[in-house]
């Protein structure tokens, strides 16, 4: 993994959050670590049924936690009602929603947008399963915040595309580009 | 995925002209094409997941020839389309990560796999389409709304 080095902060308006090169390091680190942790747990995410059976695996069985061993009652009821029943569905969306976090996240494109929506994902899977046996709750407390911090720091523009495109887009008058900015 | 400092001659008024224009070569010329170089080695450097398919730093499922031909393939093409700062390569390489993770998102969980791929594959090529499209097909200079604000701003000049 190539990190370049970068400009002085000073040269940099849109980039005020790590004044020093090992400050954007860092945050491009982290953010591709976050990336990767979507990635590679999107591989075990397999369709079509996701899990459905007897006994339950992969991400039905997961799913499952949040009824048999709820966290929040109204979540479990969602869960139980809704989601389950219709678990083809669910699985889907949970896969393309967590590959395109992981990937969006790993170039560092719209980046802040994705960032909201990992840490809202991150709130579902906690919700799912921290009370479940052999889980320890700060691993997803862990990645709720470490989304928050890619969020506040917009650490896309940190040897990430959006520190490439961003200045294009500024000066673009298009509405994707005026969309673009605002989620990087 | 590191791609780039973003800041290059296209970012400080799109004046400066293309080395590609004036017929020469130069390596990571501006910031969106040292991007495509980065995101090429990436996907180069994705490929040696095929030694590594099992276990906790598989992560990546690179398992057959057909994905290290796509992710070497590809990979090359951004990478060409950096250094020689043609957009066009740069574009091809992220319409052909795209083919390939269109065709890896329809083949998950089945038989017929042709990548043998999972959602990894598919999450880490559809973040080099959507990463190399995005480099390639971004306008490098202001739109006519932008030129024309520019053009207010300064009295016309």
């Amino acid at each position: 993994m190539w990190v370049m080095t970068t400009a002085p902060a000073a040269a940099a308006p849109d980039a005020p959050h790590a004044r020093s090169p090992l400050g954007r390091g860092v945050l491009a680190v982290v953010r591709v670590g976050v990336a990767l942790l979507w990635v590679q747990n999107s591989g075990w995410k397999i369709p079509p049924d996701f899990g459905q059976g007897d006994p339950p695996q992969g991400l039905y069985a997961f799913a499952r936690h949040a009824v048999d061993h709820e966290v929040f009652g109204p979540f479990a009821a969602l869960m139980e009602n809704l989601v389950l029943p219709n678990f083809a569905l669910f699985g889907w969306l949970t896969l393309l929603l967590e590959a395109s976090i992981g990937a969006f996240l790993l170039v560092g494109l719209a980046t802040r947008f994705w960032a909201l929506v990992g840490a809202g994902q991150s709130v579902v899977i906690a919700l799912s399963v921290a009370n479940a046996p052999n889980e320890w709750v700060w691993s997803y407390l862990l990645m709720l915040l470490a989304h928050l911090a890619l969020f506040a720091t917009a650490a896309g523009r940190y040897g990430g595309l959006d520190g490439v495109l961003r200045p294009l887009w500024q000066r673009s008058g298009s509405p994707l580009a005026r969309i673009l900015v605002r989620a990087s | 995925m590191s791609a780039g400092r973003g800041y290059g001659p296209d970012h400080h008024g799109g004046h400066a002209p293309s080395p590609a224009a004036n017929g020469i070569s130069v390596s990571g010329s501006s910031g969106p094409d040292r991007a495509s170089l980065v995101l090429g080695v990436a996907a180069i450097v994705s490929a040696g997941f095929f030694f590594i398919q099992r276990g906790d730093l598989s992560l990546v499922r690179v398992e057959n020839a057909a994905a290290v031909a796509a992710a070497l393939g590809f990979g090359a093409l951004a990478v060409l389309g950096g250094w020689l700062a043609r957009r066009w390569l740069t574009i091809a390489a992220g319409a052909g990560f795209a083919v390939a993770t269109a065709i890896q998102l329809l083949q998950l969980g089945r038989d017929t796999n042709w990548f043998g791929g999972t959602g990894s594959t598919f999450s880490f090529w559809l973040g080099l389409a959507v990463g190399l499209l995005a480099v390639g097909l971004t306008p490098r200079t202001a739109g006519p709304r932008a030129r024309r604000r520019t053009d207010h701003t300064t009295g016309g000049e």
